[in-house]
């Protein structure tokens, strides 16, 4: 039975109990108090009333013996006497009201009878009283009322007597009443505490055991002893048991539980130690880059790992298209030594079952081998193995590679999983490493075809310029094999000829040793004196040469600006001179080139005399000559209406070995000279063999062919016997020639000391009036000039000269020094001759000082004063070969007029060189983008603006 | 091209080893290394010019006639080089490297195979214009000697002088070109000043060692003639001889990836090869 029956059970009968009680209770109180309000309100109000009935006739009584005795009035006495009775009447009247029983109303009645015939006789004696008859009234009271008044006094005493009596009655049987209450108030209450005890008794054994029970179990449950809640055997059925049933599910179910999660964790730690493997081979092999490598710190890190005593590991050979296995690692693998056989190196796809695993990309297991299959020993000994695995080495899904394993206790599936995760994990590292290689060994090679073909272009171009040196080389050779053979010729007639000379010769020397010996002496003390002197000389003709230089250049300076204003000034711009003055002017400027060319001319014969004009011999194509003479001179000529002739004879070669320049320079002299004293007629150049008088000259060789430049005009002749001094330097034939003709004089001494240099000398034929023939006479070939080779006979004159241009040379080093070299020394050079260069700028003090150097350096200088002027120049001067552009100028600046002139397909290749004052990187590249090849810097070094021409005017 | 030498590239192989061995104990040239399809073509090139027809006929004569063996040495020694060859490597220099070199008390440049001396030139020319050129010391080295005289000489022909002046302009000159030089007759001569800094000197790659530590080193398209093997052996002279934190600066299609030394190097610059040799 449930605790809840129990206990409703029992409690509701100790309810019910304590209703019976309280009820008995209650109506037992309610009794009492009933017999106690009836004593009250019947027996005492009946006494009370009764004795206040007597009490009232008592008085009454009383009164009346008052008036009798006359004590009192008797009216007084009547009155109270009524009012007495009155009330005493009242209080009988209430008690009659009162409930009265049987017996009382009985004893009632004869109170009243009694009571009335009181009443009767007292209103007789109060008659009588009344009437004054008092003696009646006496002997009436005396008979009549006193007896009457003693009935009705006792009447109601007899009242009060029965009801003491009942009363008395009442009391005992009240006392009877109590004293059943209290027994049966006892036996009650003695019966509810043995209910109660019952109760407990019934009710809390079930409670406490189960209780009992609960606390043993969350004691087990706690100490987590859940294993023993399978032997606890409940059977109550209360609320506790269901409890503790639910409790001892509850531990079962923890019980099932924790068993659950530790098999799980189990499983979980295992997982865990084969992740950790597999990151180990992650991070192990990761960094390899050879495969074998990796193969084989696998193979050593894992066997033990996986219990292993005896491991292979086999990668295929991509080469070999996957066919072939090779062993790439081994574990604990015993020798050749030992009796198992070592294993193969290599194994084909398909062969044994490692080639089977491979082939098939499938694991074989092997758990019971057969006896001796494998051995595995250490030092002290050697054991089988009893499990073997082959895993493939897979990498999507295709087998790179095979792991054998052998173990002497046999793989657990634990192992093996983890074998085929690590296997798994290698494929991958493995791929990884075959196509890193493959991708490094692509770069390799696309990086050594590059610089392959980096080498073969700079072969290239060193092929092409040797090429380019081979031809320059074969062209030359070519002219030289073609003039080779002429020598050849004439160097065997030479040579015969010289055959025979030596034989005479040869007895000459011998007499000659005899002279020259004692000679040897004079010449030897000679020698020191000459050495001295020709140190002197050398200085001399070095001061000479500086002070003329400098001259020349202090000279030069203002005479260039005299020049460029006079020429400024007579371009008359601004059209303020008269025609006279521009006359002037145009005198100024022709008197300045004058001098100018005169300061040149004296410059060169400085430098000859000091034997500091220097030859190049070259080959000379005579028809260049005549081309370039022509095409300088026939305007010259036409210009003065004179016919100008050039001539080559037949038996002339084509060219000669000479310094053509000076060649040049020499019939540019005499041509000159010939236009300029011819007023009318005819300028003739006749090139030509030589006839015997011109060939009359102490300079002579005998075996030296010449030939002739013959100048011949119709002018106005030379006296003869003036016609050495023409020769001589600042002479002219006439001294007012100069008035007329203008010139310095000094053209026929530099031609004559050139000729000379160049082996040859000039004749000259005239006749005063009627014209004058220079004839330059020239050796086909220029004569070696080093001392050494100089003939032994030859005279002693020449020797010591040489001697003495020797010792000039070794003891001074003749060089002029460099202060002096101020662009003015220079040689004149071919590149700068006759070029056309426009100078663009505002600024006439550049215009002056450039002008001067690149005038002085031959080149014809076109000037503009703004760009839109350079434009302008450009479209009417034909052939300018190079353009020197100021930047800051007004109107239209550098930048916009290179701009322009590149704009110009025809200009596009006219180099320009910028000039500007700023030397900002910027403004650099603002002129190089602008179309300036080039770029300097004010102020202007006038060395580095020749070497800036001189590279871009290079063809 | 030229068709030329047997079809047997065995035989061939084998003759051009002979001469190459023959070479080296004979004058003390090593080009047992250089690359072989260059040499080859090199080789078969002076064995034209010499009018001969095999390798071991050039073996022959360049083993009995030194004139024979520096006419071969001139073809095996390509001196191909320009002034401010590589524009962008010289403004990259300027940019990249010349500053960090400018704390240095006294800067060390070495140029391995610096021909006739253009590079060396333009690189005194660009230490000139960022005011460094006064505290360096530019070594200059090749194998070749006619070549160093060259650079000694510091001429350079007139007719390159164009192209020069263009390649200066590119590489970022910040003054005019002609300030550098004095023309002459066909010749363009540099500046003194600009080769007062430079020591000339011959050095073999192959068989001398580190003679220095330099704080940049310049060896542009001189590796590509050799095979891998010397490569690896040439880098380890140029990082030997290289200080910590120095510039190695090799030719524009040429890399250090696949030498043993790449990771000691950081990429400076790798467009234009620039290297720095890590602490």
């Amino acid at each position: 039975m449930k605790i809840k029956t129990k206990l409703s059970i029992g409690f509701s009968m100790l309810l019910l109990l304590l209703l019976g009680i309280t009820s008995f209770g209650y109506e037992r109180l309610s009794q009492m108090n009933q017999t106690m309000n009836h004593f009250y309100e019947n027996r005492f109000e009946k006494v009370k009333v009764a004795l206040a009935v007597r009490g009232e006739i008592n008085s009454s009584g009383r009164i009346m013996n008052d008036i009798m005795i006359g004590d009192q009035n008797p009216k007084e006495g009547v009155d109270e006497i009524t009012s007495r009775l009155t009330n005493a009447a009242k209080q009988f009247k209430a008690l009659s009201g009162l409930e009265l029983s049987d017996f009382e109303q009985g004893i009632m009645d004869g109170i009243l009878k009694t009571a009335q015939g009181y009443t009767k006789s007292l209103k007789e004696f109060i008659e009588l009283i009344n009437k004054g008859e008092v003696e009646q009234a006496k002997k009436l009271y005396a008979d009549k009322l006193r007896i009457e008044q003693r009935q009705v006094i006792d009447s109601m005493d007899g009242l009060v007597k029965t009801q003491e009596n009942f009363l008395k009655q009442e009391m005992e049987d009240s006392r009877k009443l109590y004293g059943r209450s209290v027994q049966m108030v006892a036996f009650l209450t003695i019966a509810g505490l043995l209910l109660g005890l019952a109760i407990v008794l019934w009710v809390f054994p079930s409670i406490t055991k189960g209780l009992d029970l609960l606390g043993k179990m969350a004691d087990r449950f706690g100490k987590g002893r859940l294993r023993g809640f399978t032997r606890f055997d409940i059977k109550s059925q209360d609320e506790l048991g269901d409890l503790a049933r639910i409790f001892k599910r509850i531990a079962l179910d923890l019980q099932v539980k924790n068993e659950r999660e530790a098999l799980l964790s189990g499983i979980q730690q295992r997982q865990g130690r084969m992740n950790g493997q597999i990151a180990r081979v992650t991070e192990l092999l990761q960094q390899g880059s050879d495969p074998k490598v990796v193969a084989q710190s696998f193979i050593s890190e894992f066997a033990p790992v996986l219990g292993a005593s005896y491991g292979l590991l086999y990668l295929n050979d991509p080469a070999s298209g996957g066919v072939r296995l090779e062993l790439s690692g081994t574990y604990a693998v015993l020798g050749e030594q030992s009796d198992a056989s070592a294993a193969p190196s290599v194994i084909q796809s398909g062969e044994g079952l490692i080639g089977q695993s491979y082939k098939d990309a499938k694991a074989i297991v092997m758990n019971e081998l057969p006896a001796g299959y494998v051995r595995m020993g250490s030092g002290l000994g050697t054991t089988e193995a009893k499990a073997l695995i082959i895993q493939p080495i897979l990498y999507e899904d295709e087998a790179i590679g095979v792991v054998e394993l052998a173990s002497t206790t046999g793989f657990d599936s634990e192992n093996r999983e983890l074998l085929f995760s690590l296997c798994d994990k290698l494929g991958t590292i493995l791929n990884n490493i075959r196509s890193r290689q493959l991708v490094e060994e692509l770069l390799r090679e696309s990086q050594a075809m590059t610089e392959e073909l980096q080498a073969q272009s700079e072969e290239l171009i060193c092929q092409q310029e040797e090429l380019r040196e081979t031809n320059d080389k074969l062209e030359s050779q070519q002219n030289e094999l073609r003039n080779s053979e002429q020598r050849l010729q004439q160097q065997w007639e030479e040579l015969e000829h010289a055959n025979e000379e030596l034989t005479i010769k040869t007895r000459a020397l011998e007499e000659h040793i005899n002279r020259v010996e004692s000679q040897n002496r004079q010449i030897a003390q000679a020698n020191s004196e000459l050495e001295r002197q020709a140190i002197q000389l050398a200085l001399t003709s070095k001061y000479k040469s500086e002070f003329l230089a400098n001259m020349s250049h202090e000279l030069r300076t203002p005479l260039n600006s005299l020049l460029i204003l006079s020429e400024f000034l007579s371009e008359n711009k601004e059209g303020n001179l008269t025609d006279k003055q521009r006359e002037y002017m145009q005198t100024i400027h022709l008197s300045g080139n004058d001098l100018l060319k005169m300061i040149d001319e004296i410059l060169d014969l400085s430098k000859i005399d000091a034997g500091k004009m220097d030859i190049h011999p070259e080959w000379m194509v005579l028809d260049d000559l005549t081309i370039f003479l022509d095409h300088m001179y026939t305007p010259m000529a036409s210009a003065k209406r004179l016919s100008l002739y050039i001539r080559r004879g037949d038996d002339i070669p084509e060219a000669i070995w000479t310094d053509g320049h000076r060649l040049k320079q020499i019939m540019r002299n005499l041509l000159s000279n010939a236009i300029k004293f011819t007023d009318n007629g005819s300028v003739t150049l006749t090139i030509r063999k030589p006839n015997e008088m011109e060939l009359n000259s102490s300079a002579r060789r005998d075996e030296i062919h010449y030939f002739a430049f013959s100048v011949n005009d119709s002018g106005i002749g030379i006296p003869h016997e003036k016609s050495e001094h023409i020769f001589e330097a600042f002479r002219q034939a006439d001294g007012t020639t100069s008035r007329k003709y203008g010139g310095t004089g000094l053209g026929l001494t530099i031609s004559r000391e050139l000729a000379q240099l160049l082996g040859g000398w000039i004749h000259l034929e005239t006749e005063l009036g009627k014209g004058s023939t220079f004839t330059l006479i020239l050796p086909d070939r220029i004569p070696e000039v080093t001392s050494s080779s100089e003939d032994v006979t030859a005279d002693l004159q020449p020797h010591s000269f040489d001697l003495t241009a020797a010792a000039s040379e070794s003891v001074i080093g003749v060089d002029p020094p460099s202060s002096v070299d101020n662009g003015l020394l220079h040689e004149r050079e071919a590149t700068f001759e006759n070029k056309k260069i426009l100078l663009v700028d505002d600024d006439v003090r550049n215009v002056f000082a450039l002008s001067s150097v690149l005038e002085h350096q031959q080149m014809k200088v076109v000037y503009a004063e703004n760009g839109r002027e350079a434009l302008n120049k450009l479209k009417t001067e034909t052939g300018i070969d190079l353009v020197l552009m100021d930047i800051m100028m007004p109107e239209m600046d550098g930048y916009e007029a290179m701009r322009l002139i590149r704009e110009n397909a025809d200009w596009n290749s006219i180099p320009i060189i910028a000039l500007t004052a700023k030397a900002m990187m910027d403004d650099r590249n603002k002129c190089i983008e602008a179309g300036a090849s080039d770029y300097i810097t004010k102020p202007i070094n006038t060395d580095q603006l020749l070497s800036l021409i001189r590279v871009w005017l290079y063809r | 091209m030229i068709t030329h030498g047997p079809s047997d590239g065995g035989l061939e192989k084998i003759e051009i080893a002979l001469l190459l061995e023959g070479i080296y104990r004979r004058y003390g040239y090593d080009f047992r290394n250089y690359a072989f399809a260059s040499i080859r073509r090199r080789i078969w090139h002076r064995i034209q010019m010499e009018g001969l027809s095999t390798v071991s006929s050039l073996q022959e004569r360049v083993m009995h006639h030194t004139e024979a063996f520096h006419r071969l040495i001139g073809d095996l020694v390509i001196p191909v080089t320009e002034m401010f060859r590589d524009p962008d490597t010289f403004l990259a220099l300027r940019r990249d490297v010349i500053p960090l070199l400018r704390k240095l008390p006294y800067i060390r440049i070495w140029h391995a195979g610096c021909s006739t001396g253009e590079e060396v030139h333009s690189m005194s020319i660009l230490l000139h214009e960022e005011g460094v050129l006064d505290k360096t010391r530019i070594y200059a080295t090749d194998i070749n000697e006619s070549a160093l005289q060259k650079a000694k000489e510091g001429i350079i022909p007139l007719e390159k002088m164009k192209q020069y002046t263009k390649n200066y302009q590119a590489a970022g000159g910040m003054q005019s070109f002609s300030d550098y030089y004095d023309s002459d007759q066909g010749i363009v001569r540099l500046k003194p000043f600009l080769r007062r800094n430079i020591v000339i000197a011959r050095h073999n790659l192959v068989t001398d060692r580190s003679f220095n530590e330099f704080h940049v080193i310049m060896c542009r398209n001189v590796m590509i003639y050799f095979n891998s093997q010397l490569r690896s052996q040439v880098h380890k002279l140029l990082y030997d001889s290289l200080a910590r934190e120095g510039f190695l600066v090799v030719g524009g299609k040429e890399s250090i990836s696949f030498t043993p030394l790449a990771e000691r190097y950081e990429t400076r610059n790798d467009q234009h090869r620039i290297f720095r040799k890590l602490r």
